[in-house]
């Protein structure tokens, strides 16, 4: 995260489904 | 002609073809009879035996036996039972015995079996010793004049044609010389003569012999000759099972039934309800009618001597082994159906599997090979080219440079399978997105043609995870047995070879999650908890269902994963049976099944598929869940026998399936045309059967891991402190240490950094936090770990020097002490840098001079302190952030994320954080209490 891995910004589509939250990510991005 | 001689890829290294292609090719080339004599092994006689049937040959069973680092051989050819007996015997010396000697050995092991030799003297030696022997006269005619021919005429023996064969056409030659490189280490052009069989040595048809042995035919008649006494066609063992450990003719089934019944007043109470005796009765009498009554009492003693144990597999659906401690979940209770596990239609062995904590594990089968020792060893696992090996193996033999491989083989994906391959290597490695800007200039393309030749050809033995054999004979006489390179004996058959043999295997796993439950329990005790496991009920814990319901699993057994726990918010049901449900019906193949079971578990309107499988399938709302409802749709649409419809269920979890389940699939078809079903019916009720292939359990096997997975996520609930530290202390969960630290933090746990006067090795748990353990420590070592906490029980660290003195760390680890905080308690300056600056002063004063034995322990650490740091700067917090992240992989005060606060100010994010979660509800727990 700060040394080996880095964060990314995740970018995509939120769904709900039967309550259940999931993002289907169409773009990744360094921050 | 009867090829006498032939190896299949199983002589490693050597031959090119599997068993199954040497079958079809010999008799493509018109041979009734073939022998497989792969070199000092029987690894390939099952798949061997199988391949003959299905073409029609009679096979002859042998194995070429070699001196080890000598050039003398025996092909050795069983007539009979005790031969085989022998040429196991034999094999099994030829691996274990250190000063093996073939020519002295094998007089003693010769009954039963024709022994062809090329060596004179050998066949001298041999036949006045009584061995029945032959002269092998390889590949080309030898003059009469040749000692060979000579000594055969003298003792009056066969001289018999062997041309022996490594590979089945002229143009696998060049496969064949690729595997010696790859096995020398070397390259093509420094493989010696000697390195490589003859360019000849392929499987030629009859005719081509003929034409070799043309200058004497009696040689090749002498193939015949020889092969009329061969009769033995396969060892026919039936099923193999354990015997009663001391072996002294007590009766099993007297033995089972007292210490079963023993069991069910420990589990049930002295008072047995009626429920109960008239299921353990049914149980006792269909496993003595089948003669498993030993078997039971055996892995009885193997799961005594463990006191935390998870019984897998459908033998979770006995009474009896729950009643005898080998599995934890009750039958009754649970409504699992014996028949599943036993029933007289099956004939091949009952499937008795158990896990174990994962550090216990190899103890464990230590003991069970101790205890049965020569009786005992362990199954093998037979390792072949996959493609990431293949093409690294070629490659080094063209010579390219490690650089030069890993530019190719790192974009491989790890677990890419050979099945999984394209027909065309390159173009499979084009089509990945990961590898598809990669050039392969020559000799790229010649390497992935030649690697995709030697995809799946065995390269060596490795121990499966867990599967030892028992036999009521030496074990040798049955199989030979090596040595694996970690010390164990394990027998030369891999898994489905060993279970067509009819050999009974127990699979003694480790699992981590019974590693992670014991060492919560240990911890609540450690912190004066008491909790009685014997009258732990977890699924019965409503909060633990809640939670179980909301999928908050993060590090519980099993049910932890992203789609699991999406399933279970979905279902927003986390009762035990469902959750059985759950665990079998997370199968990669079924999403549909999953999406339309979500929707009928919401009230969704369903018919069943068929109105034959409305009860069978009434309990998953229609849906195929588990194994055995494939078993029960082939037997009540198709009409198939319990022994046909279990074997389908079986041949649907091989790797070899797709040949096997042609024919099932259109005897299914005919079958449920038969009774009615309509085309389109029967072709989605084997669709939904097919998303069974390859990975799937059996609803006892799901319900004694839903077991285990209530027991985690109870002590997730109600514990969280020891639970996440076990989580952590025993890793390999499904996450890295960072998620679980994270997931700790969202429980509400503190953090508390590691300690050099406080931390165990292990991370411990206590009210409301969780204490870093040493072992997260990057860079140190077991032993440094062992000597920190084993100085501090005699005395707590004071200081710096102190630490240095009696610890005496590496540098490394003195310094990922010192940056991840682990020091900061004796630091009562609390800036790092100094310490720092103590480390170089001893470090330079311990490297100048000894420190005599006269001076007092703290005399360097007295001379460092003479050396008292300068004035420093104050510490850059995030400087000392990187470094602690740096040496532990997480931090302890928070998370990571938080440090790009800044950067994510302006830009539209949204956090994901557990708003949409519903607030857990907290009645006391229902069993086991916390005082």
């Amino acid at each position: 995260m700060i040394d080996r891995q880095r964060p990314y910004l995740l970018t995509g589509k939120v769904q709900a489904d039967w309550g259940a939250v999931t993002l289907t990510v169409d773009r990744v991005e360094k921050i | 002609m009867i090829p006498l001689t032939v190896r299949s890829s199983y002589s490693l290294m050597w031959g090119t073809a599997f068993p199954t292609q040497v079958c079809r090719q010999a008799r493509r080339l018109g041979y009734t009879r073939l022998a497989l004599t792969d070199t000092d092994n029987l690894y390939g006689l099952w798949p061997f035996l199988t391949a003959c049937r299905r073409e029609g040959l009679r096979p002859i069973v042998g194995a070429e036996v070699t001196q080890p680092g000598g050039r003398q051989r025996a092909v050795c050819l069983v007539e009979n039972d005790t031969g085989y007996r022998n040429l196991c015997r034999l094999l099994t010396r030829r691996h274990l015995d250190e000063d093996f000697d073939l020519e002295t050995a094998l007089p003693g092991h010769a009954a039963g079996l024709m022994v062809l030799t090329g060596n004179p003297d050998l066949l001298r030696t041999w036949h006045s010793a009584g061995v029945a022997v032959a002269a092998a006269m390889p590949r080309h005619p030898l003059p009469l004049t040749h000692p060979l021919c000579r000594t055969a005429k003298d003792l009056d023996v066969s001289l018999v044609a062997t041309p022996g064969s490594f590979f089945l056409h002229p143009d696998d030659a060049p496969v064949h010389r690729l595997l010696r490189a790859i096995d020398g280490n070397t390259s093509l052009s420094r493989l010696k003569p000697d390195d490589v069989a003859p360019p000849d040595a392929w499987l030629a048809a009859p005719a081509e012999y003929t034409r070799r042995f043309a200058i004497c035919p009696a040689a090749i008649d002498a193939t015949h000759e020889i092969a009329e006494h061969l009769t033995f066609s396969g060892p026919q063992f039936g099923i193999v099972m354990p015997p009663l450990s001391n072996r002294n003719g007590d009766d099993p089934d007297r033995h089972l039934r007292a210490a079963t019944y023993a069991g069910a007043r420990r589990r049930y109470g002295e008072e047995l309800s009626e429920a109960v005796v008239e299921r353990l009765e049914h149980e006792l009498r269909s496993i003595a009618n089948m003669g498993f009554s030993a078997y039971f009492l055996i892995v009885e003693d193997i799961v005594r001597h463990s006191p935390r144990t998870c019984g897998r597999g459908s033998g979770a659906a006995s009474l009896v082994a729950y009643c005898l401690g080998i599995t934890n979940v009750c039958p009754l209770k649970h409504n699992l159906y014996f028949e599943r596990f036993l029933n007289p239609g099956r004939t091949d062995p009952p499937d008795i599997d158990v896990d174990f904590a994962w550090d216990e594990r190899d103890d464990l089968l230590d003991r069970v090979l101790e205890q049965h020792s020569g009786y005992a060893a362990m199954v093998s696992n037979h390792v072949l080219f996959q493609p990431r090996m293949a093409i690294r193996e070629v490659a080094k033999v063209y010579g390219l440079t490690d650089a030069e491989i890993g530019r190719v083989s790192k974009r491989l994906p790890r677990f890419w399978r050979a099945k999984e391959s394209e027909p065309e290597l390159l173009v499979g490695i084009q089509r990945r997105p990961e590898s598809r800007a990669l050039e392969f200039p020559p000799p790229w393309p010649e390497i992935l043609a030649l690697a995709q030749r030697i995809i799946g050809i065995p390269r060596y033995l490795s121990v499966h995870p867990g599967g030892v054999v028992i036999t009521p004979r030496p074990i040798d006489e049955y199989v030979p047995l090596e040595r694996a390179p970690k010390g164990v004996p394990i027998i030369q058959w891999e898994k489905d070879a060993t279970e067509d043999a009819g050999l009974v295997k127990i699979d003694l796993l480790g699992n981590r999650s019974l590693g992670v439950i014991r060492d919560a329990v240990g911890n609540l005790s450690a912190n004066g908890v008491r909790f009685d496991e014997s009258v732990w009920e977890p699924e019965d814990d409503l909060i633990t269902q809640q939670a179980l319901a909301q999928g908050r699993t993060m590090g519980c057994f099993y049910i932890e994963s992203p789609a699991m726990r999406l399933l279970q918010q979905k279902s927003r049901v986390g009762d035990f049976e469902h959750l059985v449900i759950h665990s079998s019906i997370i199968r990669p193949a079924a999403n549909e099944f999953i999406r339309e079971y979500i929707r009928r578990l919401h009230g969704g309107q369903w018919d069943p598929i068929h109105p034959l499988l409305a009860e069978v399938l009434d309990e998953t709302f229609g849906i195929m869940v588990y194994q055995e409802d494939v078993s029960r749709a082939a037997v009540i649409l198709a009409g198939f026998s319990h022994a046909e419809a279990d074997t389908l269920r079986k041949v649907m979890s091989k790797k070899d399936r797709r040949h096997q389940l042609r024919d099932f699939r259109n005897r299914f078809f005919a079958g449920a045309r038969c009774r009615g079903v309509s085309e389109d019916q029967v072709a989605a009720i084997w669709e939904m059967m097919m998303s069974f292939s390859g990975y799937s359990f059996c609803k006892p096997h799901s319900a004694s891991y839903a077991r285990v997975s209530f027991q985690a996520a109870y002590l997730k609930v109600h514990h969280p402190a020891e639970f996440m530290a076990a989580v952590i202390s025993n890793r390999g969960g499904f996450y890295g240490t960072l998620a679980y630290v994270s997931e700790a933090r969202r429980l509400g746990l503190t953090v508390l950094p590691p300690d050099i006067n406080t931390s165990e090795v292990h991370w411990t748990g206590r009210d409301e936090a969780v204490r870093v353990g040493l072992l997260s420590i990057k860079d140190l070592s077991t032993d440094t770990r062992a000597r920190i906490v084993a100085g501090r029980r005699r005395q707590p660290y004071r200081s710096m020097g102190d630490v240095l003195e009696r610890v005496k760390p590496a540098e490394d680890e003195a310094r990922a002490l010192i940056h991840c905080g682990a020091l900061d308690t004796v630091n009562p300056g609390g800036n790092r840098a100094a310490l720092m600056w103590e480390l170089s002063a001893w470090l330079k004063i311990r490297s100048r001079k000894p420190i005599p034995r006269t001076r007092n322990l703290f005399s360097a650490a007295a001379d460092a302190g003479a050396c008292a740091p300068p004035p420093l700067p104050p510490e850059d917090e995030r400087e000392r952030l990187r470094r602690e992240f740096r040496v532990l992989g997480f931090l302890c005060d928070r998370h990571p994320m938080v440090l790009f606060a800044d950067a994510l100010q302006h830009r539209r994010t949204v956090k994901a954080v557990p708003a949409l979660w519903r607030p857990l509800f907290s009645p006391p727990p229902t069993t086991a209490s916390a005082t």
